[in-house]
């Protein structure tokens, strides 16, 4: 089944989407370089709910932004995962304090700043007992319902997230949000099994299926290659910040040769070089002439 | 009239992913076709950069297109305009028309730009082979090199009707090409040829009476654009001149009246090259020939293609027509009239060009490497092996001369980083040359009590002291007069020292010794007016010598506090006492005594003329003042008045007076010159042959023309221009060698010797110094 394109109030999110990830605020100044330029090549871009925090009204990107809901946070090891009034919540101890993250204080930053929003998920990594996997998935549900009935903005799209570690869970979960309304799902948890190609083509695939007339987005897909083995099986949409990470490392993806200790401008060409293999678009002669430069002479 | 390749044309600029070098002839709608690019693209919501080389073309298209683009916010960049009083902010401007040193101080401060700069979508570059000029080419090549990093994605339209290398020029731009030599107006050539050069006046009164179209003439110089328009004038011709020595309204009259028809004929310099709509229906190229301080040659194709541009007005002319006067010796103007343009160079091959450039990529944040830096210069126009040894040879050098630093970084996995000291910073903030920084710091640590005189020396050194107003060789005794009686420091210093401390030699440090002494009788009150008489000068040469001063000088206090110091010594106050005095001094035009009324909290350079005016004439003045008197000028109340007497009865109590120079001529020049014989003839003449023939009748050859001699009443009298101005001219001199004049033999011989060995200042020694000597280094 065709997925149609969904239309926001800043522009229209085209599929299949490549979401570049960039951030706000000072922590990664390459980015304010980038940002700008992002548009130039993908018709959207990724914040982390924790970035869109410190984004300016003067550098809201124009076109349509996707912003996530923070829930890889409950990766890190000062993180806990709460239930609380049958909902998940993320209790974040560090140095300046306790954070408590919910679905409604995510939903509610979403209403300001985004075009696409993502419920808040808890990341089920490889290796999780069953016990645990089951509850996460249980709590990610239950926000993803809960935020689609709360949601007052009706502009703001919301995609529901699935967190699962076999096709039978991917399934339930898809199961869980089957025409009660949303508008897109996104599967997160597949960075650390991608190389598990049998699994993670059983999770798309079941969860294709089973939502057939919706778009997938998956979270942090970071090579061109995979992103076009997975829209075979059906998947939508992707993002991810390889494109800048590699760039950092003065790795031009178009290049053999690494260059270390470029500058923050170089770096800027190459990300953008390195995007363009997601998005298919050709980058000017100028960025490819300042490439040639760098690399070959 | 559109051009017959219009729709390729338009095809061509709207499908190019780069942009379009349009390699047009003058006159055949460049402007026209960029203007509808700049349209489409602000129409779709993008802006667009307008580069253009000359204000009055800015103003002009400020102008047109702000009327014709009601809906968008059309902004105007140039020096006229500081950043507080834009009439458009950059942020908010959709076009913004600006030159290309305003777009080079947008790239250097790229930060406090950064709102917008991504915004662009088009970049027009008007007159893009000022790309290879000397002085200016090299920041538009910065500037242009800087913006491509800034923002890539820009597409760039280049405009120019000469270039020959118009492929190279687009390569480097990463842009296609469209090359057409078609013309509205067909242009016809037309050749004059003169036997001698003082036929040339009279045949072109004869081809300007016979001509029923405008005429623009194109002279080499601005005294020689003054006496053809007089001497047409005297023949009943409508004519004006036209030069950057007249002020702007001057110019902008005598513009207007040559579009109204009411002047017939324009006689004008190269400025007119470039710029201002102002067609006629004939050129004269009147000098083909220029002669460039050493030798003459042959003006370029580009010149007289740039020149001969200005001939024909749509729906008025059916032809245009270009006349060149070339000597019977030197006819072949087959380059020039075939369009055999010459190609443009970078000009960074110049060290004090790639010096500049250097250090604004490392303060600007563009390197923070030597390997990075080398890289960088790999995106600049022109670049092979030898500029990477040139740059690894400067960066050295400006390393050793504490323009950057290299320091050890915080991971060993880096090299050693570069950073740009507060020397390196301030001169790429105040966009002056590393060496003029270097030279006021030099002033600043070696010479303390360096004089106000030495300061505007210094000021007048530099490469960034523009114009360069140069002085006749009958004014060195004026000028050696005037110099005996300065209070100075620097003209203590023997010559060779002299040259090396101001980095310049030769008639450029007579240049600069001259100015210095008119800015110093600027502000003993005198009016630029009466200077530029004295001088031999215009007025508006010596304004904007001082507009560039009163700029100079807060670099120069700039680098009074260097890296770990901090102004609070004794002398480093005293110094930016000086230095406050001096602008102040130089802004209103008056001495160090009225200037020290602004060291009263309040007083202001405007207030100090005021006060001036009203026979206050400095501190003393001030201090002894009744504050009734004082309340009665407007703009003074009473308390005002009584604060400002009390403040200037402390500082006389103080002693500050006595940081003001007391007047004790120190100059250091040889007293008895024989300025008889301007030595620079006497050096062209020895490259002169000379025939003689009978009767004491003389032909000199060798230079721009054959010339005639004749010994009339035991006088020798030469046909030449030089010499009917009164001059000994060095076709004289060279007949006198000929003759074996004893006094010229000795006077040649004595050519070889330098007063070195003395310490003292000659300055006709200076004067004949070899001009390109020492102009390779940035220092």
């Amino acid at each position: 089944m065709a997925i149609e394109n969904i239309t926001t109030q800043n522009g229209e999110l085209a599929f299949p989407n490549f979401s570049p990830v960039t951030t706000f605020g000072d922590k990664y100044p390459l980015d304010n370089l980038l940002r700008p330029y992002l548009p130039m090549l993908s018709n959207s871009i990724m914040v982390s709910h924790y970035y869109a925090q410190f984004m300016k009204p003067s550098e809201r990107p124009n076109c349509p932004l996707l912003v996530d809901s923070g829930g890889f946070a409950a990766l890190f090891n000062n993180t806990k995962i709460r239930k609380h009034k049958g909902l998940g919540t993320l209790i974040i101890d560090s140095e300046n304090g306790r954070e408590i993250i919910t679905p409604e204080k995510v939903i509610r930053f979403q209403e300001k700043v985004a075009d696409v929003a993502f419920t808040l998920d808890f990341p089920i990594p490889p290796n999780t007992n069953l016990k645990e996997a089951k509850r996460r998935q249980e709590l990610t549900i239950a926000n993803a319902l809960w935020a689609l009935e709360n949601r007052k903005d009706k502009n703001m799209k919301l995609f529901g997230c699935i967190q699962a570690w076999d096709a039978v869970s991917g399934k339930n979960n898809a199961l869980a949000y089957k025409d009660k309304g949303f508008d897109g799902i996104a599967i997160g948890g597949l960075v650390p099994r991608v190389k598990n190609k049998e699994l993670v083509r059983a999770i798309v695939t079941s969860i294709r299926d089973t939502v057939p007339d919706l778009p997938i987005h998956i979270f942090g897909i970071g090579k061109p290659e995979t992103v076009k083995w997975l829209l075979e099986l059906g998947a939508n949409s992707f993002d991810s910040s390889s494109y800048v990470q590699s760039a950092v490392s003065g790795d031009c993806w178009d290049y053999s040769k690494i260059i270390e200790q470029t500058n923050q401008f170089e770096k800027t060409l190459i990300a953008l070089n390195n995007l363009s293999k997601f998005t298919n678009c050709s980058l000017p002669p100028n960025i490819n002439w300042q490439l040639k430069q760098l690399f070959e002479i | 009239m559109l051009h017959p390749d219009y729709n390729d044309i338009v095809k061509q600029l709207s499908q190019s992913k780069g942009g379009l070098l349009l390699n047009l002839a003058t006159g055949s709608g460049k402007t026209h076709l960029a203007f509808e690019q700049i349209l489409r693209t602000i129409e779709y919501g993008a802006k667009v950069i307008y580069i253009t080389p000359l204000r009055a073309q800015a103003n002009e298209l400020f102008k047109v297109w702000s009327s014709r683009l009601e809906n968008y916010a059309v902004g105007i960049y140039t020096g006229e305009f500081a950043d507080s009083e834009l009439p458009v902010p950059f942020k908010t401007a959709d076009l913004l028309i600006m030159t290309p040193e305003r777009l080079d101080a947008c790239t250097r401060f790229w930060r406090n730009h950064w709102s917008w700069i991504p915004s662009i979508k088009l970049l027009v570059i008007d007159e893009i082979h000022l790309l290879g000029d000397i002085h200016r080419g090299s920041r538009l090549e910065g500037a242009t090199t800087r913006f491509r990093r800034l923002n890539p994605f820009s597409r760039i339209i280049g405009l120019t009707a000469t270039i020959g290398n118009p492929k190279s020029l687009a390569s480097w731009l990463q842009i296609e090409v469209f090359q057409s030599s078609w013309r509205p107006i067909p242009l016809e050539w037309k050749q004059v040829s003169f036997k001698q050069a003082k036929d040339k006046k009279q045949t072109l009164t004869d081809l300007i009476t016979n001509e029923k179209s405008q005429s623009i003439i194109f002279v080499q110089s601005r005294r020689k654009a003054e006496e053809i328009s007089s001497h047409l004038q005297e023949n009943g011709v409508l004519a004006s001149h036209h030069h950057a020595g007249l002020d702007k309204s001057s110019r902008e009259q005598v513009e207007n009246e040559f579009r109204q028809r009411k002047l017939s004929v324009l006689v004008c310099t190269p400025t007119l090259e470039m710029g201002v709509n102002l067609p006629a229906g004939h050129v004269v190229i009147y000098d083909a020939q220029q002669y460039d301080g050493f030798k003459f040659s042959n003006i370029t194709t580009n010149s007289a293609w740039q020149r001969a541009g200005r001939a024909g007005r749509p729906g008025l002319d059916s032809k245009a027509l270009a006349t060149i006067f070339t000597p019977e010796w030197n006819k072949n103007i087959d380059n020039i009239v075939n369009g055999h343009f010459e190609a443009i160079k970078s000009p960074l091959e110049s060290d004090a060009n790639l010096a500049e450039q250097l250090i604004v990529e490392v303060s600007s944040g563009f390197a923070k490497e030597e390997p990075q830096l080398l890289r960088n210069l790999n995106l600049y126009f022109s670049t092979d092996q030898q500029r990477k040894e040139q740059t690894k040879r400067i960066l050295r050098e400006m390393v050793a001369a504490g323009m950057l630093v290299e320091f050890a970084p915080d991971t060993a996995k880096q090299g050693l980083q570069l950073r740009a000291t507060k020397l390196g910073r301030l001169a790429a903030r105040n966009m002056v040359q590393p060496s003029t920084v270097l030279l006021f710091k030099k002033i600043i640590d070696n010479y303390q009590h360096a004089s106000i005189f030495d300061y505007f020396l210094s000021l007048c050194s530099t490469n960034d002291c523009e114009p360069i107003i140069p002085l006749d060789y009958e004014l060195l005794a004026q000028l050696q007069a005037e110099l005996i009686s300065r209070q100075t420091l620097l003209l203590q210093e023997d010559e060779v020292r002299l040259r090396s401390v101001l980095n310049i030699q030769g008639k450029r440090l007579i240049n600069a010794l001259a100015m210095a002494c008119m800015l110093d009788e600027f502000c003993q009150g005198i009016f630029v007016d009466d200077l530029a008489i004295r001088w031999g000068c215009y007025p508006f040469e010596i304004s904007r010598v001082i507009e560039s001063c009163i700029r100079l000088t807060s670099t120069f206090k700039g680098c009074i506090i260097t890296e770990d110091e901090e102004a609070t010594s004794t002398d480093s106050l005293t110094i930016q006492l000086k230095l406050n005095l001096i602008s102040t001094m130089l802004q209103i035009g008056c001495n160090s005594k009225t200037a020290s009324l602004t060291f009263v909290e309040g007083i202001g350079p405007k207030l100090a003329k005021k006060l001036y005016d009203n026979e206050i004439k400095d501190l003393e003045d001030l201090s002894l003042a009744e504050p009734e008197y004082l309340s009665e000028i407007q703009g003074i109340s009473f308390s005002r008045a009584k604060r400002w007497i009390n403040i200037a009865e402390q500082l006389v109590e103080d002693g500050y007076l006595s940081t003001l120079e007391q007047w004790q001529p120190t100059a250091n020049l040889t007293k008895h010159t024989n300025f008889e014989i301007d030595v620079y003839r006497l050096i062209r003449s020895q490259e002169l042959s000379v025939e003689e023939f009978p009767e004491s009748r003389f032909r000199v050859e060798g230079g721009s023309e054959p010339h005639f001699l004749r010994i009339e009443n035991k006088t020798l009298k030469c046909d030449c221009k030089d010499f009917s101005k009164g001059h000994i001219c060095k076709h004289i001199l060279a007949v006198r060698r000929h003759k074996e004049d004893p006094f010229i033999l000795q006077e040649i011989e004595n050519l070889n010797k330098r007063s070195d060995i003395s310490s003292e200042i000659s300055l006709k020694d200076i004067w004949k110094t070899d001009l390109a000597a020492g102009e390779s280094s940035w220092r």
